[in-house]
């Protein structure tokens, strides 16, 4: 089960952070979680390092929420793991359409 | 008084240029009274016209001596003169002479007339002899009943004065229930559209009812017309129909198939001719419907005695993965003599069976059976393939059967130890095997047909099946659908087979039927069975559970046995894919309390994935699937960019089936 902490990082940005695993039997959970937090935040840091397995439905979450900042103005970075990412995220066109970074360091850096 | 010769010159003018005997007659009349100063004077074409008297008379005598009447003076002042006579002489044979001409010029026209008029009704015969004979060329050509109707109502349109026809006609479905259809000429469809069928009013009754031939030369002024409700007479906007021509159409043992009906805006238009014409269509017309209506019922019969003759779907084994085709010869009208079965004998072992019955139709379709429920009813005795066809072969020399049988049949263990077939082939092509690395060859050796000798040679031969080998059975249909001019060897279907064996029995018995039909022009003229088997790798994962949110959860724990097995990357691939084939399933299902089940195989080089729903299924779409550009769309997306292989399938429940490469 995916375990997803939201804590704010300085004005305007907040961060994700989702542990366990995505799938169709609990993203809402994790699309509650972006919708609350993008309330208040412009920019979301979304934090996949600790998540082993994702699936569409998780994807079509990310997907949503980035369209969603982009309106406001703002952007959602997403922490993918370097070395076993979840294997959604080599398929072709994925990297297109989600900005994706190695480290939350470099999300935020590029938020900033 | 006038000048005597200037009124004779008048005369002779005028006469030349008289239309008729009459106004002859009348001009030297004139003339011979004025010349010759008589009160009275008479023409005529007959004797005995002046009163008793003095008078002078003239004969108008034709050029063969004989009379053609009197030309007569009387009541002149003083008495008639030599002159006088020699005038009435001269004016005589004027008028004789103006009369026979004009006689002449009349028997002329009337020939004339006469020709033109019989030029006129041979055509018209010549037209209505061709329309005739190609109302009845209909019959000996397979034309649909549609057609028949339609060409029917055009050529006794064209050959009558109608200017309008139509021809409604009774038709039943395969359900059995009759209804009217009509077809028209010389009127476009949406002049009728609005109107109800005609139904047994008293004009129409006649003709519905087959007792004969209505024609009227008009329809308004006949007592039968305008008492039927609603409409008392044509509705509203109908076409405006005074002459009217209906005849029934009967069929030979008297059933009213439907009317041919014509008609015209004006009044009395149509003759006896017509009406003849148009009978004869008719009596034409109905032999070409009866004929389509026997033609469409012996396809109906073969059909369903067909589907009789071939299991109506194969069995599902644990172990084998199975696919057949069939295909009839021809537009569908005849039992074909081809056959295939799968069946479970009392050892545990199953049976494969193609065979080919030479011969087709009714005779063929009891050999068939026979073979068929031969070699069913000896599932009991659990025989060898080989035993198993000489059984066949003393059921069909017992019965006397016309013809012999060509039969190819495996019989397959499927035991802990691995899978062991026995192939036996009497007189049929060799079924190809391909083999899990991807070669293919014809294997057995080809025997005797059954039913010709008593003791038939029925090589058999045996080996070991390995997963992911496949066997495909055939018959001649494939091979010969383009002879004489192409033969395909057991090493052209081996190639072809071996191009499609990957993708499993369905796809490789479809290739083969569409390689045949694509062979044979589109139209083959013998039968297409095709039936295939593989050696399904062990099944490692099934599972099912209730197609339910929670559904991804299962998923993992199902498949949480094998990833060790896969390595890391293959078993998340393989979890991605499920999951999202499970998600689809639980979408889609629409089923309350439905179930998604999901099975693994493991073979050497592959791992096959299917996942079972109870849903509707869903059209698949165009491939390779585009990338999605927005949140929807990613998981048939994943699953077509992931798989080697991967398709739908409609058995009892719907299917998704795919492949990964393993390594």
């Amino acid at each position: 089960m995916a375990e997803i902490i939201t804590e704010p990082l300085g004005p305007g940005t907040a961060v994700v952070a989702v542990d366990g695993e995505v799938t169709f039997s609990n993203v809402a959970a994790l699309d509650h979680q972006i919708t609350v937090a993008l309330a208040e935040a412009t920019n979301l840091v979304v934090d996949l390092t600790a998540v082993t397995f994702i699936d569409s439905s998780g994807l079509s979450t990310l997907l949503t929420a980035s369209a969603r900042a982009r309106e406001g103005g703002g952007t959602v970075a997403l922490v993918v793991a370097q070395d076993e990412p979840p294997s959604i995220f080599r398929f072709r066109g994925v990297d297109r359409l989600l900005a994706l970074y190695p480290s939350r360091e470099a999300a935020l850096a590029a938020l900033s | 008084m006038s000048d005597p010769l200037r009124s004779l010159a008048d005369a002779a003018r005028a006469v030349t240029a008289a239309a008729t005997d009459e106004d002859v007659l009348n001009i030297v009349a004139a003339a011979a009274r004025d010349v010759i100063g008589a009160r009275q004077a008479a023409a005529r074409r007959g004797p005995n016209g002046a009163p008793h008297g003095p008078r002078l008379v003239a004969p108008l005598v034709a050029r063969d001596g004989s009379s053609l009447g009197l030309l007569e003076l009387w009541d002149k002042d003083g008495a008639f003169t030599r002159d006088d006579e020699a005038i009435v002489s001269a004016l005589a044979q004027m008028a004789a002479n103006a009369i026979e001409t004009l006689e002449l010029l009349n028997r002329e026209h009337a020939a004339r007339v006469e020709a033109e008029e019989t030029g006129r009704r041979l055509l018209l015969e010549k037209q209505r002899a061709e329309a005739l004979h190609r109302v009845g060329q209909a019959i000996s050509r397979r034309l649909e009943l549609q057609e028949i109707v339609q060409l029917a109502t055009d050529a006794a349109r064209e050959l009558t004065p109608a200017q309008f026809g139509a021809f409604f006609y009774n038709v039943i479905s395969d359900a059995g229930e009759a209804y009217m259809l009509y077809t028209l000429s010389g009127v476009e469809r949406s002049a009728f559209e609005r109107f109800p069928m005609p139904r047994n009013t008293d004009i129409f009754a006649p003709t519905f009812n087959g007792e004969g031939v209505v024609r009227l030369d008009d329809v308004l002024a006949d007592p039968r017309y305008g008492h039927s409700a609603p409409y008392h007479g044509m509705p509203e906007g109908h076409l405006p129909v005074r002459s009217y021509l209906a005849v029934p159409v009967l069929t030979s043992d008297g059933e009213v198939v439907g009317g041919l009906f014509f008609g015209h805006p004006e009044p009395g238009m149509f003759s006896a001719e017509d009406e003849h014409m148009v009978a004869g269509i008719a009596a034409q017309s109905a032999i070409a419907i009866e004929n389509a209506r026997l033609y469409q019922e012996r396809t109906r019969t073969a059909q369903t005695l067909q589907r009789a003759l071939l299991p109506p779907h194969l069995p599902t084994i644990e172990g084998l993965e199975l696919a057949a085709t069939y295909r009839a010869a021809g537009e569908g009208n005849e039992v074909g003599g081809d056959f295939y079965d799968v069946f479970g004998q009392s050892d545990g072992s199953f049976a494969l069976v193609v065979g080919d019955v030479c011969g087709k139709g009714p005779q063929a379709a009891a050999v068939t059976a026979l073979a068929r429920y031969t070699l069913r009813a000896h599932a009991v005795a659990g025989l060898r393939p080989s035993y198993q066809l000489v059984r066949l072969n003393d059921a069909l020399l017992r019965q006397q059967a016309p013809g012999f049988v060509t039969a190819a049949l495996a019989r397959i263990d499927l035991t802990p130890a691995g899978v062991h077939l026995e192939l036996a082939t009497a007189g049929h092509p060799l079924p190809i095997l391909a083999r899990a690395d991807g070669t293919a060859t014809p294997i057995g050796d080809v025997g005797t047909p059954l039913g010709i000798i008593e003791r038939p040679e029925l090589p058999e031969v045996a080996l070991a099946l390995e997963p992911g080998d496949l066997l495909v059975f055939y018959t001649d249909g494939v091979s010969e659908a383009a002879a004489p001019r192409l033969i395909l060897s057991e090493d052209d279907l081996a190639r072809l087979v071996a191009e499609k064996a990957a993708e499993g029995p369905r796809a490789v018995v479809e290739h083969l039927e569409r390689t045949a039909v694509a062979n044979a022009g589109g139209n083959p003229r013998d039968d297409i069975a095709c039936l295939a088997l593989r050696v399904a790798a062990p099944l490692r994962v099934s599972q099912r559970f209730a197609a339910a949110p929670r559904a991804a959860h299962d998923v993992a724990d199902a498949l949480a046995p094998i990833a060790a097995e896969l390595g890391e990357r293959l078993a998340m691939d393989v979890r991605l894919l499920v999951t999202e084939l499970v998600a689809n399933a639980v979408r889609h299902t629409g089923v309350e309390g439905g179930t998604v089940a999901i099975e693994v195989r493991i073979a050497p080089r592959t791992v096959q994935l299917s996942v079972y729903d109870d849903g509707p299924g869903f059209e698949l779409p165009e491939r390779p699937i585009a990338n999605p550009e927005g949140p929807g769309g990613w998981g048939l997306y994943l699953v077509d960019q992931c798989a080697a292989r991967w398709g739908t399938e409609r058995t009892d429940r719907h299917r998704v089936w795919l492949e990964l490469d393993r390594g």
